[in-house]
């Protein structure tokens, strides 16, 4: 005697006539008697007849004689010359590949800005771990450079910081942490090297009574990361524990992630995620060199420092963690990060307007909204829900104007195929009326 | 099942490369081989290109095929591949095709106004259409694949597994799960409530 579960395993071949007589036999029987099996196979019918009675249209034999046309021409260019793709250089290749996933390079271009930046905070930190007499000694050139160079690389927007270096630890933290650095420079773009030689001087100069002094003012053209490290952790005493640990570095770093997703629902686009994380920054340097290598050709990723700083500045991280915004330009998101970051609030506050009746004084906030976020898909969201309130108070002309306004640029590329539908059709229903 | 009426002369012919018989070929399969594409991806577009590059396929590789008599099973091998190759991609460069749907809607219009039905009862076969276009369009490749080769096409188990390069036991897993989502998102599409459209709208 089967049991439900049983009987329920078999309905698929039941219902395609694929089970032997005596199977279906007890199949049938056990149909007979429960009600519970017999629905589920109903349900599998409709499911099973729906499914079918949805056929595509017939695209008619124009489109055939089309589509056969351009087949019969692609293989007609097929027999003539060789394979294309054995005839494009291998640049060409990688810049194909490059272009069928852009996404790919896309997250390659934020974890090397990213990894750039931790590691250049590495190096603040160790310089600050140092803490030795003013009187003691001046860096050398190529260090000055060096170090000018990772935080021009990276455009970090440090606080004047004072870091004084002693002449024994030198040697130590050029072996340790940044002689890697160096190839890096070699394969950047000439303005990179430029500006960091720069930097240099300018470091050279302030060196003169024996202190570094760092003060970057200069904002410089672009940004990969934005970071505000306000307080690093106290420097320890300078013991050789502290020296060994500078030669493996490893640093804990905080990323805030903020999906901008193509597509992305308004929960997600406002959903943060912190995440904590162990990295060793001279791994990851060898390994950006590496990559620098490989894709020279690659444009390099820039981006708004002003934006990304005021970012930084408009949140309020905890100390010592590093911020990483996904920029403007990698993503090609049109609004800017702080303009975001209120938006959801203002959104729910209008919300909470709303469903406390006062239906008038909701309008205008998610006007506002709408009209602070022009280009954004929280501009779509906001003038639905004008439109769904003018149509609750009866303003069926003002919500069909609203509703139409909906499927316009710029806030038609912010709906999906089935929410252009669902006002389609709302047009459609108010338009009856 | 689809594919099988072809001739097996035809077939023979084709596979020699004899002048003239890829077309013949070609127009024996193509109105069928549309609709099993369909069937998967759900639009037209998607389905034009997939049915292209089986075509061309099938003058490329036809030469290969040993077994004529797998030839139904081959092609539909093949047309299942290449909806799922071209899912993953779209999937990467996700986009608003607006026009398409528009051009889809239009020519959903057009074919329903051929049959003489009241205007009532094609408007309800277009929507109910979409409804389970968008429906299966939601579901994975796979499982996707395992509904359209179950129910539509009538394959057993055994063979599907068999085309898609599985166990039965992932099959059956495939089509439970589509099923159970198919149930969830039609019963709510066609229960056609209009009070729950905004909410509707809202989380979209």
């Amino acid at each position: 005697m089967m049991n439900c579960e049983q009987i329920q395993e078999l309905l698929d071949e039941y219902r395609m006539k694929r089970l032997a007589p005596e199977e279906a036999a007890t199949v049938a029987e056990h149909l007979a008697g429960c009600t519970a099996c017999a629905e589920e196979l109903a349900m599998l019918q409709r499911l099973n007849a729906t499914l079918n009675s949805s056929g595509p249209e017939d695209p008619g034999t124009e489109y055939f004689a089309a589509m056969r046309k351009k087949l019969n021409q692609r293989i007609a260019a097929d027999d003539v010359t060789i394979s294309p793709a054995s005839e494009t250089s291998p640049q060409a290749k990688v810049m194909d590949v490059k272009e069928r996933n852009p996404r790919r390079y896309r997250w390659m271009e934020i974890a090397a800005a990213f990894l750039i930046g931790a590691s250049a905070m590495l190096l603040l930190q160790s310089i600050e771990q140092q803490q030795v007499g003013p009187d003691e000694t001046h860096l050398s050139l190529s260090r000055k450079k060096e170090l000018a160079f990772a935080d021009d690389e990276t455009r970090l927007n440090f606080p004047a910081t004072e870091a004084r270096s002693e002449i024994g630890n030198t040697d130590r933290i050029q072996q340790s942490a940044s002689s890697k650095a160096l190839p890096a420079a070699a394969s950047l773009p000439a303005t990179f090297k430029e500006s960091s030689s720069l930097e240099g001087k300018n470091v050279e100069q302030q060196t003169k009574d024996s202190e570094l002094l760092w003060s970057f003012s200069d904002a410089p053209k672009a940004a990969h990361v934005a970071s505000a490290p306000s307080a690093a952790p106290a420097p320890p005493a300078p013991t050789d524990k502290n020296m060994m640990a500078m030669a493996s570095p490893e640093i804990t770093v905080q990323i805030l992630s903020i999906p901008v997703k193509d597509g992305a629902s308004v929960e997600e686009r406002y959903s943060r995620t912190t995440t904590e994380t162990r990295i060793n920054p001279m791994a990851i340097l060898q390994e950006i060199n590496r990559n620098a290598e490989n894709e020279r050709s690659a444009p390099a990723p820039t981006v708004d420092i002003a934006g990304a700083m005021a970012a930084a500045q408009a949140s309020t991280p905890a100390p010592g963690s590093v911020h990483v915004w996904r920029s403007k330009t990698i993503d090609s998101a049109t609004t800017s990060i702080t303009t975001q970051t209120d938006a959801l609030p203002n959104y729910l506050a209008a919300e909470d307007i709303a469903s406390a009746g006062s239906t008038s004084e909701a309008i205008i906030k998610f006007s506002e909204i709408a009209t602070t976020n022009p280009k954004s898909h929280v501009a779509l969201r906001a003038t639905l829900r004008i439109a769904e309130l003018q149509e609750a108070t009866g303003d069926a002309a003002g919500a069909l104007e609203t509703y139409r306004k909906c499927l316009q640029p710029p806030l038609l590329v912010h709906a999906s195929p089935t929410l252009r539908d669902e006002i389609e059709r709302r047009i459609a229903r108010l338009a009856v009326r | 099942m689809r594919f099988d009426a072809v001739p097996p002369d035809l077939l023979r012919r084709a596979s020699e490369q004899a002048p003239g018989a890829f077309d013949e070929l070609c127009t024996a399969v193509q109105v069928d081989l549309y609709a099993f594409i369909f069937s998967h991806l759900r639009n037209h577009d998607d389905t034009d290109e997939v049915l292209q590059e089986c075509l061309y396929r099938l003058h490329r590789h036809l030469v290969k095929l040993d077994d004529l008599s797998r030839f139904p099973w081959w092609l539909m091998k093949m047309a299942v591949n290449q909806c799922a190759t071209l899912k993953a991609r779209s999937q990467k460069h996700d986009t608003v095709e607006l026009e398409d749907n528009l051009e889809l809607q239009g020519a959903n219009h057009l074919a329903a106004a051929t049959p003489p039905a009241s205007p009532r009862e094609s408007a309800q076969r277009s929507d109910m259409r979409r409804c389970v276009n968008e429906a299966v369009a939601t579901l994975p490749p796979r499982q996707r694949s395992a509904i359209v080769l179950f129910e539509l096409e009538h394959q057993p188990i055994s063979e599907i597994a068999r085309m898609l390069e599985c166990s039965e036991g992932t099959v059956k897993f495939n089509l439970h799960e589509g099923r159970k989502k198919l149930r969830v998102i039609l019963t709510e599409t066609l229960a056609d409530d209009v009070t729950s459209a905004p909410r509707e709208v809202r989380e979209s």
